[in-house]
């Protein structure tokens, strides 16, 4: 970790909100992304970082050593990405708006403009539906260890730190994981050829 | 060594660059020879690139750092009871942790058994007042039943002796 990062985190840890905004200027992206693969929602992935944000703000002062702050972020990532899966399991299951709308019921009205933004329409092209579709078919303890390993990069140690696993286990679900996804994009791994 | 076909795990570590394995050298190597672990390499690295490509990434909302700043300004950090006691459980002090549980123990262990002897005592106390005050009124003059009473089976002081005058003797 550079000393530029480190007194970053120092001063954060002093409580000083700017150093704090510093810090989500450079991990707030990497996260965001870390919980929309896993959960697939934009909305749900953005309200996740804002909390992961406020609680590393308030629990920055525990983390002992700041060389391990990033798989700490992601830790308190991952965290969160469960919780809202265990909320969303003990939820009843929300009923079929077709079921709700009794006779006369107005249609509901959409908005004006719901038009894809360029970056939402190559996000729900035929390859970007594929590569969500494949990550929704990886079990969430796979999909972790993929999405951290061939999407953000991190070493095996550092995703081992993160999902509490040892490092054999990891190096294992990553390459099942990996298995799993080269065979949904075949067709267009062929293509590239 | 047949990596591609027999191992593909094997390549995982040389994909990753990650120079930890024992046998990254041993599989670098064979991959200079090998034209089907080469082939597989360059799928898994083309996967990679794919997934890796920045039109599959959203960006963050120009209001999330307003919305984060709004949030932290109305919940500013202050020391909880969990922080203040941190100290206890920190992985740095496991020792004062647990010298910390064991002082507990004992003063709760101490305590308790005072606690007990006190409770003892004063019930003894207590039999000890009433087996005065039944004696005396046993030994009245004025009970006309002080024989019976003193020479009943149910008397659980029939062990004193009442004589006919009213008179306790020394105990048996």
């Amino acid at each position: 970790m550079k000393s530029e990062q480190a007194e970053i985190i120092r001063r954060a840890r002093a409580g000083d909100v700017e150093a704090f905004r510093q810090i989500h200027e450079e991990y707030g992206r990497r996260i965001l992304n870390f919980i929309y693969r896993m959960v697939d929602s934009r909305e749900d992935a953005e309200d996740l970082t804002q909390n992961v944000f406020l609680i590393a703000f308030h629990e920055l002062r525990r983390l002992q050593d700041a060389g391990r702050f990033e798989s700490w972020l992601y830790r308190i990532a991952r965290n969160e990405v469960y919780q809202t899966f265990r909320k969303k399991r003990s939820e009843p299951p929300l009923q079929d708006a077709s079921m709700e709308m009794g006779e006369g019921a107005q249609p509901r009205v959409e908005p004006a403009d719901d038009r894809p933004n360029p970056q939402e329409r190559i996000l729900h092209g035929e390859l970007g539906s594929i590569i969500v579709k494949m990550l929704q078919s990886l079990p969430l303890k796979l999909r972790e260890v993929f999405v951290l390993s061939v999407i953000h990069e991190l070493s095996y140690s550092e995703i081992s730190e993160i999902v509490g696993r040892s490092l054999l286990s990891v190096k294992t679900d990553i390459f099942r994981a990996r298995s799993l996804a080269r065979r949904h994009l075949r067709r267009y791994l062929e293509q590239k050829k | 060594m047949k990596t591609a076909g027999n191992h593909p795990e094997d390549l995982l570590s040389y994909v990753d660059g990650d120079p930890s394995d024992r046998r990254y050298e041993q599989i670098r190597l064979h991959i200079d020879s090998c034209a089907e672990c080469r082939e597989e390499i360059r799928l898994w690295r083309s996967m990679q690139e794919m997934l890796r490509a920045p039109e599959f990434e959203i960006e963050v909302p120009p209001l999330q750092w307003p919305q984060i700043q709004g949030r932290i300004d109305s919940h500013p950090r202050g020391l909880r009871w969990r922080e203040k006691l941190a100290f206890l459980w920190s992985t740095r002090w496991p020792a004062w942790s647990t010298a910390f549980a064991i002082i507990v123990l004992i003063a709760v262990t101490v305590s308790g058994f005072n606690y007990y002897k006190q409770v003892e005592a004063d019930q003894m106390f207590a039999i000890a007042i009433y087996s005065e005050a039944e004696w005396l009124r046993i030994r009245a003059a004025d009970n006309p039943f002080r024989n019976l009473i003193a020479d009943s089976a149910e008397n659980p002081f029939a062990r004193f002796q009442v004589t006919d005058k009213g008179n306790p003797s020394a105990i048996r």
